[in-house]
C-alpha cells in the first residue's frame, strides 16, 4: 500500500521531489492515486469473485477509504468495477460450463423485486431508529453463522469418502421439492420449483438492500445448501446475477448521487477482470467441498473485521460521511 | 428552483465572506494565474507577486468558494459497539484555506483579525460555518457548543490532508516594497477558482488591500468525467456500465484466446516432434 496516496499527507509536490510517474489524477474523486496500487487491489477482489461468484465489495470499499478515496466515491465506482469483474467471471465459468442462465434469471426477476421492496423496509426501519445498529448486528450474526455451518459441512464432507459434492436435503429442501411449478435445469441438473427460485431471489434481494452489499454471500450459501445446486454451477450461477445487479446499482449511483469515478472504475475493473480469470481457473482445481471451506473462512473473515470494528475504539470520533 | 436560490444564496454568502470594505489598491499578481487539472495533475506551484506600501507587513488569505456543504458522521457506542449515532451537515466552509504572512500573526489584534478572516487556529473561518441536521424531515441548526466541536474536526481533517494551513514568515517583503511567495496548490485542490486575498497591515492598522483569482480548470478527460457526472447522471451512470461489460468482454476474450493458444502449442510440438521421426 505504500506506493497509494496517503489522505493524511499534505497533498503538494515541492520542488525537487521525485515524481511518481504511474500516478493518474481521478476526476470525481478529486485526487492523484498509484495506477498499480488500484489495478492491485481490483486484482485482488477479482480473484474472490472468479473464485467464489461474490461482488467483492465488502473488501474493496474500506480498502479504497483507506488509501483516501471519498467513501461515497469509494462505493459507486466500486459497484461499477464489479460489473467487468463478473462479466469476466461469468464467461469463464459459462465455458466450463459453470452457469445455468435460465435458473440465475428466475432468481434475478425475484432478487429486483426484493431489492425494490427491501430499499422501501429501509426507509421505514429508518424511521423507527437504531438502523443502523440492528443491520450490521444482524450481519454479523448471520455471517456467523452462515460461515460456521459451512465450515463444518465442508470439512465433514471433505474427510467423508464418496461421490464429491454430494447431500441429501435437509427438511427445508424437502419442503421445496414439493412446491408446484417444478422445472428442469439442465446445466444445476435438478428440479427445482420457480416459485422456490423467485422466492429466493425476493429474500435475497430485500437483504441485499438492507445489507447494503450485493448479496453474493447470501445467495451462494442459498444456492448450495437450500436449492441443492452442486457448487461450481452455484459458483457461476450467482456470478452471473451479480452482473445485473452491479448494473442496476452503478446506473442509480450515477443519477441519484453523481459519485461514480469512471477512471477510478476503470483501473479497477482493467485487475478485477483479470482477477475474476485467474479465479474461476483456480477454482475449476478444487473440488466443491475445498472450494465451500475456502468460501466459508472469507465469510467467517470478514465477520470478524465488521466485528472488530464494531468493537474496536475509532481513531477520531467525527469523520466524514458518505459511505456505507 | 431551489438550487437557484441555493446559488444565489452562495453568492451573498462569498460575497459577504470576501474582502473588508476597503480601498483595494494592493496589486496581487499570480503566475500562472490558471491551474489545469488534468490526468497528471499532481499539485503546482503559483508565485504571488506584488508591491506593499513601505514598512507594511502582509497576510495573505487563499480559500476556494465555501458554498459546499459536507457531511459529517459522529460515532458513539450503543452497549460495546462503536456505531455512527448522528449525522450533520456543515455548510460555509472552504475546502481549502491556507493563510501566508510576512510577520507573525500574533501581531494582528483580535478586531484586525475579524475584519480580514484571518487568524493563527481557523477560528474566523469556523465563525462563518453553519451546522445543520435533519429531524422529521427538517433542517434544524445545532446548538453551538455541539456546532463548534463538529466545525473544529472538519477542521482538523483537512488540516491533515493539506487544505488548511498557515504558513507564518512565508512572504518575502524588499526594502522597496515588492512582496513575493510561493503558493503550493496541493494536488487534492477543490475543483473551484481560489480567491488569493491580500492585506497589508502597518503599525497595527490595515492600509491596504487587494486581491486575484486562481483559476483552477478541469481539462481533458478530467473535465469530462466531472461535467458528465454532475451533468449528465444517466448517460454517465450508461456509458460507465457500457465500458464496465465492454472491458468485462474484452479480458476475458484475451483470456480465451491465451488459452486456446496453449493448448494448440503442445499438440504442434508433439506434431512436429512426429514428423521429423518419420523424416529419420
Amino acid at each position: 500500500m505504500s506506493g497509494g496516496p496517503d489522505p493524511d499527507r499534505p497533498g503538494v509536490e515541492l520542488p525537487g521531489q521525485e515524481v511518481e510517474s504511474v500516478d493518474i489524477f481521478l476526476p470525481v474523486a478529486g485526487m492523484p492515486v498509484n495506477v498499480f496500487v488500484i489495478m492491485g487491489l481490483g486484482g485482488t477482489v477479482g480473484l474472490l469473485s472468479g473464485l467464489f461468484g461474490v461482488g467483492g465489495g465488502f473488501l474493496l470499499t474500506p480498502l479504497l477509504m483507506m488509501i483516501g478515496i471519498p467513501p461515497a466515491v469509494a462505493v459507486a465506482s466500486d459497484t461499477n468495477q464489479i460489473v467487468a469483474a463478473s462479466v469476466s467471471g461469468t464467461l469463464a465459468h459459462s465455458r466450463q460450463g459453470n452457469v445455468d442462465f435460465k435458473l440465475g434469471f428466475i432468481i434475478l426477476a425475484g432478487g429486483l423485486l426484493g431489492g425494490s421492496y427491501g430499499t422501501i423496509l429501509v426507509n421505514f426501519l429508518r424511521g423507527i431508529g437504531n438502523f443502523e445498529f440492528a443491520v450490521r448486528v444482524a450481519y454479523v450474526v448471520m455471517l456467523l453463522g452462515v460461515g460456521s455451518f459451512m465450515f463444518y459441512e465442508s470439512l465433514g464432507a471433505l474427510r467423508k469418502k464418496g461421490p464429491a459434492d454430494e447431500r441429501r436435503p435437509g427438511a427445508v429442501g424437502r419442503f421445496l421439492e414439493r412446491l408446484p411449478m417444478q422445472m428442469y435445469f439442465e446445466v444445476a441438473r435438478l428440479n427445482c420449483s420457480v416459485i422456490t427460485l423467485f422466492g429466493l431471489g425476493f429474500l435475497i434481494g430485500i437483504l441485499a438492500a438492507l445489507m447494503g452489499v450485493g448479496g453474493g454471500f447470501i445467495m451462494l450459501p442459498v444456492m448450495i445448501y437450500l436449492i441443492g445446486m452442486p457448487t461450481h454451477v452455484a459458483v457461476g450461477t450467482s456470478i452471473f446475477t451479480v452482473i445485473f445487479t452491479a448494473m442496476n446499482v452503478t446506473i442509480a449511483q450515477g443519477i441519484v448521487n453523481h459519485t461514480v469515478d469512471v477512471i477510478l472504475a476503470l483501473l479497477l475493473l482493467i485487475g478485477s477482470a483479470v482477477g475474476a480469470q485467474v479465479g474461476a481457473k483456480i477454482g475449476r482445481r478444487l473440488r466443491g467441498e475445498q472450494l465451500r471451506i475456502i468460501f466459508s473462512l472469507v465469510v467467517l473473515g470478514v465477520m470478524v473485521k465488521i466485528l472488530r470494528d464494531l468493537l474496536a475504539v475509532p481513531g477520531s470520533l467525527i469523520v466524514l460521511g458518505g459511505g456505507h | 428552483m431551489r438550487r437557484l436560490a441555493g446559488l444565489l444564496a452562495g453568492a451573498l454568502f462569498w460575497l459577504g465572506w470576501c474582502g473588508p470594505a476597503l480601498a483595494q489598491g494592493l496589486r496581487v499578481e499570480l503566475q500562472p494565474d490558471e491551474v489545469r487539472v488534468g490526468l497528471t495533475f499532481r499539485g503546482q506551484q503559483v508565485q504571488v507577486t506584488g508591491r506593499v506600501p513601505e514598512g507594511s507587513d502582509l497576510y495573505v488569505r487563499v480559500s476556494s468558494s465555501p458554498g459546499s456543504t459536507v457531511s459529517l458522521n459522529r460515532k458513539g457506542h450503543i452497549g460495546p459497539l462503536w456505531m455512527n449515532v448522528e449525522h450533520v451537515w456543515v455548510e460555509g466552509m472552504p475546502r481549502l484555506y491556507q493563510v501566508f504572512t510576512s510577520a507573525p500573526l500574533a501581531r494582528l489584534t483580535p478586531e484586525l483579525e475579524e475584519r480580514v478572516g484571518i487568524d493563527a487556529d481557523f477560528r474566523q473561518v469556523e465563525a462563518r460555518a453553519r451546522v445543520w441536521q435533519r429531524e422529521a424531515g427538517r433542517r434544524v441548526p445545532l446548538a453551538a457548543d455541539r456546532a463548534d466541536e463538529y466545525k473544529r474536526a472538519l477542521t482538523d481533517i483537512y488540516l491533515k490532508r493539506g487544505l488548511y494551513a498557515v504558513h507564518e514568515g512565508a512572504v518575502r517583503i524588499e526594502p522597496d516594497g515588492r512582496f513575493a511567495f510561493t503558493l503550493p496548490v496541493p494536488r487534492n485542490v477543490p475543483q473551484s477558482d481560489l480567491e488569493v486575498e491580500a492585506y497589508a497591515v502597518k503599525d497595527g492598522v490595515l492600509v491596504d488591500a487587494g486581491r486575484a483569482t486562481l483559476q483552477v480548470r478541469s481539462v481533458g478527460v478530467v473535465g469530462w468525467a466531472r461535467r458528465q457526472a454532475a451533468a449528465n447522471g444517466v448517460f454517465y451512470g450508461i456509458v460507465s456500465v457500457v465500458i464496465a461489460l465492454v472491458s468485462g468482454l474484452a479480458v476475458a476474450m484475451t483470456f480465451q484466446a491465451l488459452d486456446r493458444l496453449l493448448a494448440r502449442r503442445p499438440v504442434e510440438a508433439r506434431g512436429a516432434v512426429r514428423a521429423h521421426t518419420a523424416g529419420q
